[in-house]
This record gives C-alpha cells, sequence and structure tokens, in this order.
C-alpha cells in the first residue's frame, strides 16, 4: 500500500507542477503585463524601468521560482477587472462551488449505485429498461438544456423551486440535481455492469453452495465487489462534476468559482483565471488522492502486495 | 431475488443472431435519430425553407406552426430577430457536424499514431508517450478548456483545440493495449522474421484489427464532442454570433425562456436527439463487433 | 451400492434436467433418467466427457441450477424429496447436510475478504456459531485438512494463497458442518499433479473418517479408479454404465465405457496409436431416438438406432445400457 500511495500522491504533485508551468507560459506569453500597469504614453524608458522592477527582465525560469513563491503565498496579483486580490475573489467564492459540487457528488453516486443495483437485480424487466433509457438519455443531453428546462417547469410553470441565486438550502435543489444528472447516468451504467459481472463469478455459486442467505450474498459479496470498478471511476466523474459546475453555475447564478471563471475568461483578466485554475486544479487532485486512498482500503489485493 | 447463475456451459456454445434477425438488429432507434442530422449536415443548405441569417423583423419571435399564432412557414417558430428556427436548427446541425467529426479525426488521428508507437516500440517511446497521456488524463477536462480559452481566446479555435485536446489520449490509452496483445500474435511474429519493416508491419498487420475498436470509439466520441462544443459554445467561447451553433442558440434563447421557450427547447431537443444517437449506435456498435474494450 | 441392507445416503430415482439456451430458448435436456445412490462412507464416481451432463446432474441434487431448469425425478435425502423442496428448505440442506466443492480453488472465494470469514459464513448460518467457539472450531477444520499454523492462515486473503492450499480451504469449508453428503465436482482438475494427489487422499480421510458419503464428478478415469467405491458412466444425459469401480475396470460391458478405458495413456503399449472415439456427442437440444452414442458405435447395429436400450443387470450390482451388453 505504501508503494501505491507515493505513486498517487507523486503523481498528484506532478500534475499540479504542470498545470501551473502551463498557466505561466500562457500568461507570458498573451501580453506585455506591463501595458496593464503603466500608462498609456509611457515612453520605453520608463516602460524598461517598470519591467526591471517585477523582476521580467530576469530569465525565465527565474521568473517561474519566482512566479511559484508567490503562488505558494497565495499571492496572484490582483483582478484586472476588479482591482482586488485575484486569490481573495476565488476563495470567496469556492465554498458556494465545493457546496454545490459535493452535494452533486454524493447524489450522483448514491442514487447512481441504487440505481444500478436495481436494474442489474431485476435485469431485463421493465423496471431495468426505464433505468438504462433514463441513463442513456441523462448521458446524452446537455447539462444547460436540462437545467434550462427545469427552470422552465418547476421555476416558471409549477414555481415550486428558486432557479437563481443562493439564498437558502432549497435553492440548492434544481442546481444539484442537474448537475448531478450526468453523473449520476455514468455510476448507473457501470455499477449495472458490475453487478451483473459478479453474478457470473464462481465465488457465487460457492456462497450459494454454502447455504448463505441471498441478501448476504448480494449486499456482502457483489455489491462490495462490484464497487471496487466503480470506485476506480469516481475520480474521473469528479472531473466531469467540477466541468459541469462553470456551466450550472452559469445556469442558475449560482455564485460560485466557476461564473467567476468564465467571466475572467472573457475579459481576459490573467490574475483572477490563475488563482481560480490553481485552485481548482488543487481541490480536484486532493479529492481524487482521497478517492485513490480509499480504493486501496476497500480491495485487500492492492492493500497488500 | 431467486438464485440465478450461469448456467453450466454443457451443452451451449456462444451465440450469433441467426440469420433471420440480423435486419433487426439493427439500431433503429439510432438511425432515426441520427438520419436527419447527417442528411442536414450533406445537404444543409439545399433543405433551408428560409435562409438562417437573413433578419426579419416582421416575424419577430413567432411560436411554433401548431400553436396559436403559428405558420407553416416557420415550422418550428421564429427567434428575436425573426429568423426561421428551423433553418437555423439544420445550419447549426452542419457546424456541430462538422466541428465535432473534423476534431475527432484529427484527435484520433493523434491518439491512433501515438498509442501504436508506444505500444508497438515499447522502451523509451512508450514511456515518454505514456507519461504524457497519464499527466493529459489527471488533468480535469474543465482546466484543459480553461487554459485553452486563455491562451487563444473565444472562437471555433477554442472548440477544435479542446476537442483535440481532450480526446486524443483515449485513443492513445486504448490503442496501446491493443496493439501490445496484437504485437504478440503469431502472424506479426511471423512477419518480423519475414524481415518485414516495421511500417509494413504496422500497416498491415496491426493497423486493420484495429478497425473494429476505433470506430467504436470514434462513434461515441463524436456524441461527446458534440456535447463539448455545445458547452463551450454556451459558455460563450465558443462559436461566436452572428455564426449559427447548437450550444449558442441554447444559450441565447435563455433569456426569451418566458417568452419564446421554443428557442432553447429545440436546440436543445436537436444537441440531445444528436447525442443521443451516437450514444445508442456506439452502444450498438460496440456490441456487434464484440470488441473486449469495456473502457470505452 | 453393495451393501443394500444399509440405506443410502442419498438415492437418485429417474433425474430429468431440462434447461433453456439463452440465445434461442431452446430447451436442452441435460440430464435423461439418471439413477444412483450413495451410502455412507461410500465414494461414486460420476464420469463422462464434457458436456455430458455430470455436472448439472451434480448440482442438480441441491438445485443449484438457473431459474430456467426443470428438474424431474426425485432425490431421496435425509427423509424427504430434494426434487419438490422449496429453495428456502434446500437453502438451510446447503452447506449443512449436503456440501458441494468447485473446480478451480483461485476463483472460488471472494477476494474481497479474509479467508476466515468466509470459512464463518456456514458456521455462523447453520450452527449459529461464534466468538471463542467459532474460532476453535475454525482453527479445527484447518488442521482437519492439513493447514499448518491456522491461526495466521485465518486472517489472510485467497490472494495470498496456492491453489493446493486454497482447494484444502475450500474443503474445510465444506465439511464446516458436518455435512452427510459431499459433492465434488472435478475437484483436482485445476491443481497441479501433486497437489493432486494429495488432494484426492484428503479427500478419502475425510470420508473415513467422518463417514462422509462422497461424490466425485471427474472426467479423469485414474481419479475414479484412485479413490471411488462405485462409478457412474454418464454420455448425453444418460447413465450408460454403473456399478463397483473393479468390475467395470475389469469388464466394461458398454462400448463407451471400452473405449474411455482403451483410451487412458496408461492402458496403451508405447508407440502405439493413442485410441480416440471418433465423432461429437449428440445436440442435447435435438437427441434422436434410440442410444444416444449410436453413431459413434463400433459394435452399433440397426436396433440401437431406433429403440433406447434397457438396463442389463450383471452380478455384483453392475449395470449397463446397451443392446449388446452381455456378448462378449
Amino acid at each position: 500500500m505504501g508503494q501505491y500511495i507515493l505513486k498517487r500522491l507523486w503523481r498528484a504533485l506532478i500534475t499540479l507542477i504542470v498545470i501551473s508551468m502551463l498557466i505561466f507560459v500562457i500568461a507570458r506569453v498573451t501580453g506585455d503585463p506591463i501595458a496593464y500597469l503603466a500608462s498609456e504614453d509611457a515612453s520605453e524608458q520608463e516602460l524598461a524601468q517598470v519591467r526591471a522592477q517585477l523582476g521580467l527582465d530576469r530569465p525565465i525560469y527565474v521568473q517561474y521560482a519566482l512566479y511559484v513563491g508567490d503562488a505558494l503565498r497565495g499571492d496572484f496579483g490582483n483582478s484586472l477587472r476588479y482591482n482586488r486580490p485575484a486569490f481573495e475573489m476565488v476563495l470567496q467564492r469556492l465554498p458556494a462551488t465545493i457546496q454545490l459540487s459535493l452535494i452533486a457528488f454524493i447524489v450522483s453516486t448514491v442514487l447512481g449505485i441504487m440505481m444500478g443495483v436495481l436494474a442489474a437485480l431485476r435485469r431485463d424487466t421493465w423496471i431495468d429498461g426505464a433505468l438504462r433509457l433514463l441513463a442513456v438519455l441523462g448521458q446524452s443531453a446537455p447539462n444547460f438544456w436540462i437545467g434550462i428546462l427545469a427552470i422552465m417547469i418547476f421555476g416558471v410553470h409549477l414555481q415550486w423551486l428558486p432557479t437563481s441565486g443562493r439564498v437558502g438550502p432549497e435553492y440548492l435543489i434544481l442546481p444539484a440535481l442537474t448537475l448531478a444528472l450526468f453523473s449520476m447516468a455514468s455510476v448507473m451504467r457501470l455499477t449495472r455492469s458490475a453487478m451483473l459481472e459478479t453474478q457470473t463469478q464462481e465465488y457465487v455459486k460457492f456462497l450459494r453452495a454454502k447455504g448463505v442467505r441471498e441478501s448476504q450474498i448480494i449486499f456482502k459479496h457483489m455489491l462490495r465487489n462490484a464497487l471496487v470498478p466503480v470506485l476506480a471511476v469516481l475520480g474521473i466523474q469528479l472531473s466531469h462534476l467540477v466541468g459541469g459546475t462553470v456551466i450550472i453555475e452559469i445556469v442558475f447564478n449560482w455564485p460560485g468559482v466557476g461564473r467567476l471563471m468564465v467571466e475572467a475568461l472573457l475579459n481576459s483578466d490573467l490574475p483572477l483565471i490563475q488563482a481560480g485554475v490553481m485552485l481548482i486544479a488543487i481541490s480536484v487532485v486532493l479529492v481524487n488522492l482521497l478517492v485513490d486512498l480509499s480504493y486501496g482500503l476497500v480491495d485487500p489485493r492492492i492493500r497488500i502486495e | 431475488m431467486h438464485g440465478a447463475i450461469a448456467p453450466t456451459r454443457e451443452g451451449a456454445s456462444p451465440g450469433r443472431p441467426s440469420r433471420k434477425s440480423k435486419w433487426r438488429s439493427l439500431p433503429w432507434v439510432a438511425i432515426v435519430m441520427l438520419a436527419p442530422v447527417i442528411i442536414f449536415g450533406l445537404f444543409g443548405p439545399l433543405l433551408y425553407l428560409h435562409d438562417p441569417t437573413t433578419i426579419d423583423l416582421l416575424n419577430p419571435q413567432k411560436p411554433p406552426a401548431w400553436l396559436e399564432g403559428g405558420s407553416a412557414a416557420f415550422p418550428l417558430g421564429t427567434d428575436q430577430f425573426g429568423r426561421d428556427l428551423l433553418s437555423r436548427l439544420i445550419e447549426g446541425a452542419r457546424v456541430s457536424l462538422i466541428i465535432a467529426l473534423g476534431g475527432v479525426m484529427v484527435a484520433a488521428l493523434i491518439g491512433i499514431v501515438a498509442g501504436m508507437a508506444s505500444g508497438y516500440f515499447g522502451g523509451l517511446v512508450d514511456s515518454l508517450i505514456s507519461q504524457v497521456v497519464d499527466v493529459k488524463m489527471s488533468l480535469p477536462a474543465i482546466l484543459l478548456i480553461i487554459l485553452i480559452g486563455a491562451a487563444i481566446g473565444g472562437g471555433m479555435a477554442t472548440v477544435l483545440a479542446s476537442i483535440i485536446l481532450l480526446f486524443w489520449a483515449d485513443y492513445a490509452r486504448v490503442i496501446r493495449a491493443e496493439t501490445l496483445s496484437l504485437r504478440e500474435r503469431g502472424y506479426v511474429q511471423l512477419a518480423k522474421v519475414a524481415n518485414a519493416s516495421h511500417m509494413r508491419i504496422l500497416t498491415r498487420h496491426i493497423l486493420p484489427n484495429l478497425f473494429g475498436t476505433c470506430i467504436v470509439l470514434i462513434t461515441l466520441q463524436v456524441g461527446r464532442a458534440i456535447l463539448i462544443e455545445a458547452s463551450i459554445s454556451f459558455i460563450g467561447l465558443g462559436i461566436q454570433p452572428p455564426a449559427t451553433a447548437w450550444g449558442l442558440m441554447v444559450y441565447e434563447g435563455r433569456a426569451y425562456l418566458a417568452t419564446a421557450w421554443w428557442l432553447p427547447t429545440f436546440s436543445g431537443l436537436a444537441i440531445t436527439m444528436t447525442v443521443l444517437g451516437t450514444n445508442l449506435f456506439g452502444d450498438w456498435l460496440r456490441d456487434a463487433l464484440d470488441t473486449r474494450q469495456s473502457t470505452l | 451400492m453393495t451393501d443394500i441392507s444399509a440405506q443410502p445416503v442419498i438415492r437418485v430415482e429417474d433425474l430429468h434436467v431440462s434447461l433453456r439456451r439463452r440465445r434461442d430458448g431452446a430447451t436442452i435436456h441435460a440430464v435423461n433418467g439418471v439413477n444412483f445412490s450413495v451410502g455412507k462412507g461410500r465414494t461414486l464416481g460420476i464420469v463422462g466427457e464434457s458436456g455430458c451432463g455430470k455436472s448439472t446432474a451434480a448440482m442438480a441434487l441441491v438445485r443449484l441450477l438457473p431459474k430456467s431448469a426443470e428438474v424431474r425425478g426425485a432425490i431421496h435425502f435425509d427423509g424427504r424429496d430434494l426434487a419438490t423442496e422449496s429453495q428456502a428448505a434446500l437453502r438451510r440442506i446447503r452447506g449443512r447436510k449436503i456440501a458441494m466443492i468447485f473446480q478451480d480453488p483461485m476463483v472460488a472465494l471472494d477476494p474481497l475478504f479474509t479467508v476466515g470469514d468466509q470459512l464463518a459464513e456456514p458456521l455462523r448460518e447453520h450452527l449459529d456459531l461464534d466468538g471463542e467457539a467459532l474460532h476453535a472450531r475454525q482453527v479445527e477444520l484447518l488442521q482437519a485438512v492439513g493447514i499448518s499454523s491456522p491461526e495466521a492462515r485465518l486472517k489472510q486473503y485467497p490472494h495470498q494463497m496456492s491453489g493446493g492450499m486454497l482447494q484444502r480451504i475450500v474443503g474445510a469449508i465444506a465439511i464446516a458442518c458436518n455435512p452427510e453428503l459431499l459433492i465434488a465436482d472435478e475437484p483436482t482438475t485445476a491443481l497441479d499433479p501433486t497437489a493432486q494427489a494429495g488432494y484426492l487422499e484428503l479427500l478419502e480421510r475425510l470420508s473415513e473418517t467422518y463417514g462422509l458419503a462422497l461424490i466425485v464428478v471427474t472426467h479423469d478415469m485414474g481419479v475414479v479408479s484412485r479413490i471411488c467405491h462405485d462409478v457412474m458412466v454418464m454420455y448425453a444425459g444418460q447413465t450408460v454404465e454403473y456399478g463397483p469401480v473393479r468390475a467395470i475396470f475389469d469388464q466394461p460391458r458398454h462400448p463407451y465405457t471400452q473405449a474411455l478405458l482403451a483410451s487412458i495413456p496408461h492402458a496403451v503399449q508405447p508407440g502405439a496409436c493413442l485410441p480416440t472415439i471418433e465423432g461429437q456427442p449428440p445436440d442435447l437440444a435435438a437427441l434422436p431416438p434410440g442410444c444416444p452414442f449410436a453413431a459413434r458405435c463400433p459394435k452399433v447395429v440397426d436396433r440401437c438406432l431406433a429403440e433406447a436400450p434397457p438396463a442389463v443387470e450383471f452380478a455384483g450390482g453392475q449395470r449397463a445400457l446397451c443392446w449388446r451388453a452381455d456378448e462378449r
């Protein structure tokens, strides 16, 4: 298990380094940062002065080192548009995004697994058919469209639920469910096929020959085995969820990092983009690590080499 | 919840669909959904009822033909500028299809070459390529898109770059695994002994056997690519107005939820149907070709 | 079978099993009228080629068949007819009074749970054992099947053990609740030759020590000659010959048995060709009338193709289903 953890940690570190490098390169390449900072009719001399001040005349790797140093201290500079520290702005919006994606993650995982188990146990019945149809639809419909339909139906026509902003817990319902849809469908399909796979395993036959109760066979043995491949893809599900959050935040006016990022992109607000990308990257990498660790806990073949 | 065990293999042999049901086993639902999109994609300009870009301020926000206020001239209604929705959807089909297919093909090309090189040559080449693939796989998709958006700005280039950079690694991984196993097959070993050049082995012996896997992957990816393009356009980073794209149409239509609901609804429906078609077709293809890759 | 006065542990009468083929719904007649019985402490070998129905017959005894399977006939055990009992009742018998072990030990156990946990399952379920008593019984069982350092082994996972050791553990699980009958479906096929001999020895010892009735399903005549008292030769779902091992090996009466025995490598002179049986077994979904072996039989006559042969009895409890059984 030690080796497994180390490998994962190493991979996480490399990922973060690569992302930071990419951001750094993109920032340097897409424009002269000075133009924003110096006044419009500054002379070449003055510009050169400012450059020296900011260390922009130093070699590129030194600049990168300085950049990383700053980043680790949480200094990404000020947002070009709002003129406030970029890091602070992103941090302020982070809880809203985490809340939304966490709830969506839990809903999609729990519901997805339950539906997958149900579909597998009721294979080839109408329940199975209906669930599979739902799943493939969930993977085909764009989440922003579902969100808009949800707003139309539950918000405008039925007026059951709020559709914009984040004032109270009921504001979470529509966005989280819409966000969870795609993931839920994927988890459901995977769980179903994993369960069906376990049904044909020899140990199930032996368990029956031992006289073990059917419920114990299904929930103690089959489900646990089926969850192993599902757990393996939960990290990918999380990636999709984070991506989906950006879209859902726009559709439902949710005050999270995603919406901030899109705004920043449309405004070419580099410091804000940098801060956002790094924070999102760190969060995703951390959660992936946790998922990988739990994977090792569940499967003894990985835990004990 | 009765015990249902796979029957003992005694007497049973692996199944193949009987002759009679070959027609029935085609995925008709998927075909029905994809056919219009492909037809529109190929023959779009010939099929417009009206020019999708002509602004007609005499007919803004007309509802679909079957509702009160609608007319047969505009079967699905018009948008805020009086443009016929159906014609715009047809135009959007072309755009989505070209971008999705184009992007996926390039991604496939890169990924297949990388995967084959990785699996066939092994060693340093494999090491290097695998590292790159691993790093790419651990990057969340949205971050990649943001980075591309930050570098290039908005527009079709961003969409294409996103599709290519997001999908190439999927091919690389799958093709690498398949190439590895094919490399050990008898006929490849024979060709090596007969001193065939690497190129010859790769093109004559290995590539043809990857065909099935590639086709399935491409079909499924096209659907995903359409979703990506729609999402990016929805954010405002993709196809820019006045060009037509389904994702953009949903975004623009959002403002008219209460007054012209057909605008976002039918655009989104078009996306859903198309992606559903590719998903169903891809699934069927995967089963029909009996590819053993469960990670598709 | 030779001692008629002793009540057999299990007696099967006219057993028929049909299965539904998934791909086209055709009915496969896997077992067609099989009769046998096994006494306490006796071992019966069920032998035949792949697809002859021997495994299906064995699984039918505890009704471990797919939902679509139909079972007809009688399976007399413990004063009941297992062919008509409910699944709930059968579940209480499985693992408790009738145990079953299968071919490949590497996949017989759930890889996610310890060996100890899986050994405890039947003990908890059928005997309600717990705590100290449970642990003591687990250690006792592992020792009975010849596993050293049982305490340590209990905490290990299946992937940490070899095939031979796993099969012993499977055996321990099987005898955990002191069953009256143990059915072993190809128990040594997946083991390497050294482990095979050791395992057969173990089965023999268990049978003697606990008075276990043993049914061994195998395709290997060597296994039959090694530990079985009686043998039933199956072909296309039917019994073609049945009786004490010694008698059948000395004088096989059915052409199929004769051919099987002749094809054992030991029986062949060095340098001579290994005899084979030409042709293929019949399609169990479309059985021909008459004797199922007729198409491949070297002694076939017209009658064989038209009428199903009767069971011809011989001295010592041997019987063969052949029109020409009493010819030499």
